[in-house]
Parts: C-alpha cells; sequence; structure tokens
C-alpha cells in the first residue's frame, strides 16, 4: 500500500474509460427519444380531445413506468458485471457502458411474450377497466411498489430478484381487489406465482451455491494454472481465454436481462397506454386487410371447433361474466364453452362489420379489445387446465385463431420497446456500485479470484439459459450472489455472515413486502380515484 | 476521480489516526470498570461507552474512505 503506480497503471488512471461507448451510445439515446417523441405525436396527433388530462395522465404513468425500468437497469447491474469488473477482465466503465449496451439490445430484440405473460397475472376485471380509476390505480400501485422496494434494497447494496418483486406488487394488488370488492376469498390472486416464488427462493441458492463450487472444484482438478485460484496480482486481466468467456458471460446476462426483464415495463406501458388514448393503442391497427379475411374464415372455423365440446345442459348466459369468472376463478364449468362459441361469434360478427379494425369505430374500440382479450385468455386457461381433451386438428384451429386475436391485441409499438431500452440501458449505467461493490467485496472474505469470477458467471448464464428450458423457478440475482458465496466456500476463504444474512433476510422479506406495499397503495389510490 | 500515491497515503493516515483514538476511547472505557460497583460508576462507564461508539463510527468511516480510494486505483471506479 502507499507505493508509487506503475506507468501502465498510471495511463490507465489517467484516461476517461468507456468514453467511446459513451458517445456512442449518447447519440443512440438522442436518435431514440426523438424516434419516441416523433412516434408519439403522430399516434396521437389524429385524436381530439377536449381535455388535456388524459395527455397529462399518460406522461406521468409513462414516466413511471419507465422510471420502473431505469431503477430494474442499476439494481440487477451487478448481475452482469461485478465480476468481469473485479477480475479486471473489462474496465469498470467499459463494463457498464458495454452491459447498457446488451441491455438495450435485448430489450429490442425480444418478442413481448414475457410483457403480456405479466399482464396476465394482474386480476382480469381491472385489466378490462385499465382506463377507469381502479385501473390507474392498479398500474401506479404496482410500478410504485416495485420502485419504493428496488430502491430500498438498492440503497442497502442488497441484490434482491426484480421479478420477485413486481410478482409480489401483482399478487398485493390482486389481495386487496379482491378484499375492497369483498369477493369470495382471493380467487382472482395467482398463488401459482407465489409458490413458484417460494419454490425459488429454496432452489435459486442451491443452484448458485452447489454449480459455482462444482465448477471451480473441477476447474481447479483439470486446469492447473495456479494464476487462476489467487486474487489478481495489482490491475493485470486474466489469461486471454478466461477473460474472453467472462465477458462473454456478461454480454449473454445482459442481454438476457433486457430480453426479458425490459418487457416487464413494456407490458404495463401497453396498458397504460390502452387505458390513456384507446382509440390510438385498444387494436393493432397495422393489422391488414387479409389479416382480417383470415381472421373471420378463422373465426367460423373455431366456433364450429368449440361447438363439439359445449356441453348439452350448458345453459345460455351472459358469456363476458361466464368467461371473466373462469378467467377469475379458473372453476371450469358446464356453461364456459358455450360462453366461449357465442363470444368467439359474437367478436367474428362485429369484426366483420368493420372489415379492418382500424375502421372500428372510437367508442368500440375498447370494448372490442376487451372482448377479444377475454377470448385469448379463456382459450389459453381451458387448454392450460387439461380439463377438455381436443384433438390435434382441433388444437391446431384454437391456436390459429388466437394468434390472430393476439395480433390485434398483444401488440407492442417500436417507439415502446425503444423508451423501455433507453430507460433500461441508462439504468444498467448509472447508480450501479452500491450492489456491484457488496456482491464483489462484501460476500466472501477474501478478494474474488478469475476462477471464482468465471465459475459464478458461468453459473449465473448456464441458469438463465436452461431456466426456461427446464421450467426452473430461478432467480439470477440469487443465483449469482449465491454463485460468489459457493465459490468462497469451495476455496475455504470464508463468508462475511452479516452480508448474506442481510441477503437472505432481503430475498426473503422481498414477496411480503411488495404485496403489503402494492396493496396499500392500491388501497389509498383507490380512496383517491372514487 | 482518480487516486494518486499522496491521496491514498493521507487517507491511511487519517484511517491510522482513527484507529489510535478509537483504541484509546476502548482502553479509557476499559479504565472506567472499577470495583465501586456504585450507580455513580456506571453512569461514567456509559459515557466512555459512547465515547468509544463514537470513535469507532469515526474509524469506520476513515476505513470506508481508504476502501474506496484503494477501489478507485485498483479497479478503477
Amino acid at each position: 500500500m502507499g507505493t508509487a503506480a506503475s506507468p501502465a497503471l498510471e495511463k490507465k488512471l489517467g484516461r476517461s474509460p468507456g468514453l467511446i461507448g459513451m458517445i456512442v451510445f449518447g447519440i443512440a439515446l438522442l436518435v431514440g427519444v426523438v424516434y419516441t417523441g416523433v412516434s408519439i405525436a403522430q399516434d396521437l396527433g389524429d385524436i381530439k380531445n377536449a381535455s388535456i388530462f388524459p395527455f397529462l395522465l399518460l406522461g406521468v404513468a409513462l414516466l413511471t413506468a419507465l422510471g420502473f425500468e431505469f431503477v430494474n437497469g442499476f439494481h440487477d447491474t451487478a448481475n452482469a458485471v461485478a465480476t468481469v469488473i473485479y477480475t479486471h477482465s473489462l474496465e469498470p466503465h467499459v463494463a457498464v457502458v458495454w452491459s447498457g449496451f446488451c441491455n438495450f439490445a435485448g430489450v429490442l430484440v425480444s418478442s413481448g411474450a414475457v410483457a403480456f405473460g405479466i399482464i396476465s397475472l394482474l386480476p382480469v376485471e381491472l385489466i378490462l377497466q385499465v382506463g377507469s380509476g381502479a385501473g390507474f390505480a392498479m398500474v401506479f400501485a404496482l410500478l410504485i411498489a416495485a420502485i419504493l422496494w428496488n430502491l430500498g434494497t438498492w440503497y442497502f447494496g442488497l441484490p434482491a430478484s426484480s421479478s420477485h418483486t413486481m410478482v409480489g406488487s401483482i399478487i398485493g394488488v390482486g389481495i386487496a381487489n379482491a378484499l375492497m370488492n369483498a369477493k369470495s376469498g382471493t380467487s382472482g390472486v395467482d398463488w401459482e406465482q407465489a409458490q413458484k416464488i417460494g419454490e425459488s427462493l429454496l432452489i435459486s441458492p442451491l443452484i448458485g451455491f452447489g454449480m459455482a463450487a462444482l465448477i471451480l472444484i473441477a476447474a481447479k482438478a483439470i486446469i492447473k494454472d495456479k494464476r487462476l485460484y489467487e486474487a489478481p496480482v495489482g490491475t493485470e486481466p486474466p489469461p486471454f481465454w478466461i477473460r474472453g468467456l467472462l465477458i462473454l458471460t456478461c454480454t449473454g446476462v445482459s442481454f438476457s436481462h433486457g430480453s426479458n426483464d425490459g418487457q416487464k415495463g413494456m407490458g404495463l406501458i401497453m396498458l397504460i397506454l390502452v387505458g390513456t388514448v384507446p382509440t390510438a393503442y385498444a387494436l393493432n391497427h397495422a393489422v391488414t386487410a387479409s389479416q382480417t379475411a383470415d381472421f373471420l374464415a378463422t373465426s367460423q372455423q373455431t366456433v364450429q371447433v368449440v361447438s363439439k365440446y359445449v356441453n348439452p345442459n350448458a345453459s345460455i348466459g351472459d358469456a363476458r361474466d361466464d368467461l371473466t369468472n373462469y378467467i377469475r376463478t379458473k372453476e371450469f364449468d358446464d356453461n364456459t364453452m358455450l360462453a366461449l362459441r357465442q363470444y368467439v361469434n359474437q367478436v367474428g360478427n362485429e369484426v366483420k362489420g368493420f372489415q379492418m379494425l382500424k375502421n372500428v369505430p372510437r367508442d368500440r374500440m375498447g370494448n372490442l379489445r376487451n372482448e377479444m382479450y377475454v377470448i385469448s385468455e379463456a382459450i389459453r386457461l381451458i387448454e392450460k387446465s387439461g380439463k377438455t381433451q381436443f384433438t390435434a386438428d382441433d388444437k391446431k384451429v384454437l391456436a390459429n385463431y388466437k394468434k390472430h386475436i393476439d395480433l390485434a391485441t398483444k401488440f407492442i409499438p417500436t417507439w415502446v420497446k425503444v423508451a423501455v431500452a433507453i430507460a433500461l440501458g441508462l439504468g444498467t449505467m448509472i447508480g450501479w456500485k452500491r450492489i456491484v461493490v457488496t456482491v464483489g467485496e462484501k460476500i466472501g472474505k477474501d478478494h474474488l479470484t478469475y476462477g471464482q469470477g468465471a465459475a459464478a458467471e458461468i453459473t449465473a448464464m448456464i441458469t438463465i439459459s436452461t431456466a426456461d428450458m427446464l421450467g426452473l423457478p430461478v432467480s439470477t440475482t440469487h443465483v449469482l450472489s449465491s454463485g460468489v458465496a459457493g465459490t468462497m466456500a469451495a476455496n475455504h476463504t470464508g463468508l462475511q455472515w452479516a452480508t448474506v444474512r442481510n441477503l437472505l433476510m432481503a430475498w426473503v422479506l422481498t414477496l411480503p413486502v411488495a404485496m403489503m406495499l402494492s396493496g396499500f397503495l392500491f388501497w389509498a389510490f383507490r380512496g383517491m380515484t372514487k | 476521480m482518480t487516486e494518486t500515491t499522496q491521496d491514498l497515503d493521507a487517507l491511511l493516515a487519517a484511517y491510522k489516526s482513527a484507529v489510535e483514538e478509537w483504541v484509546a476511547t476502548i482502553r479509557e472505557e476499559e479504565n472506567f470498570a472499577t470495583p465501586d460497583h456504585s450507580m455513580k460508576e456506571w453512569e461514567v462507564w456509559d459515557q466512555a461507552g459512547f465515547k468509544e461508539e463514537d470513535a469507532r463510527d469515526k474509524a469506520k468511516e476513515a476505513r470506508e474512505a481508504y476502501v474506496n480510494a484503494l477501489r478507485e486505483k485498483l479497479y478503477n471506479f
């Protein structure tokens, strides 16, 4: 300590790291902001509204949703960059700019499937009235609750799971909504998600700790280069191949984060857009005449297919009530298939009358979207439940029909992707230090070696790429932090138990705290909007 | 901000000085624990304990400042 730095180090300290990256990203940011602004102006240009209130509401809601993505960005940066920084594989500022860019790219190429998956966890009655006070109370409550918990854990340098926070917030709103409307129990709450988080709390640390420890032990047995298992000397980067591997995993984790977490904000932004300016965003105006004709043909086929499975004892009621009740309770009854047939027929006739979706009158857009949403969700849940044994051909018809109605309602304008990509990318580059320091310095009692960094990050990368495939409910954040701990244990260097205790506490508390926060906020906002 | 060797030396010296002060307050606190098991002596001992806590916080702050500077030098952030 206190000795003169080497010329190479002085040179490194003297230059402005990541400058080129910042310039490139700055240009991308400027182009993105201009593009987003122009796109919103074009979309809203035709809307004649006497009141400025919906536009103000839209602005505030959009900023809140983008704020959520921004916080998500800096909260989760450590998963991708902590190990490359502490192994000197990349300069810190280069690492975060690179990670931000990969997040940005990940958002842009994302499909949107996760975005609408998140929406399907929300109480159906609130989705169907998203333009009302209750709908906005829901969106603001869950966004603000998620932002608050993410900011709180970030302030204390605790890498908690952003996904668990979001799911907790959604469940909280569901419970509050059920209680406030005196629904039977909490039937509208997706408890399956809470169970998955419970499993994740057990599985993630085990996978992270165990796999990273095993990789390090195996590496020590196979690769005899001692430098890999000692703390970095000075600021020397690791051997070329380890460095390449770490940069590759940093890239993969950042990209996956962008393509996955970015979508959570997108789904909520779409809800906000549908709620505030349904004329522009309730239905996909890009659906062509030939696609509409295809839809009408498929609609007729679907009516015939569903007819085969209608229970002869079913009685005609209110199709919408029957289907929304089914979506909320997941209780399939005699009337469900009949209601589905009736609704598919009704929507087909409506679309036939308008010829094209963009011809749908303003006052019908929101309603038609809701009808399509209810049908899509009902088909998804009926197939998932396995209560009805469709033939392979019938399944194809249903899938084709669902694809068509999802094209009309589950779309994400490019400017939404660009705005989210900017928010997430910028967030990744700002405020990352707190959690990076925790992961790099405060979990183990020794400095991270090249081998430990590689083992932990490879574990995170393998987990991300296989979790979806195997359906494992794991959190990348938990896996990486546990992975660092696992490599410390495998090295017999010991753990900083105060940090480990705080981490475990934050992980366990994330779900209940997010639930309580969002539930309380929903109740408070409902009180304000009544 | 990059850290020069002089900055690091200054932070190290501040840390060492804070630790010395902390050690002195520990000794002082220990000295106030006497066989006179009275309320008055307990009060005095308690006050020395609070002083020790303040000195410990200062030493931890000085350590944090030095660690941050080392991180700036060795990891560049």
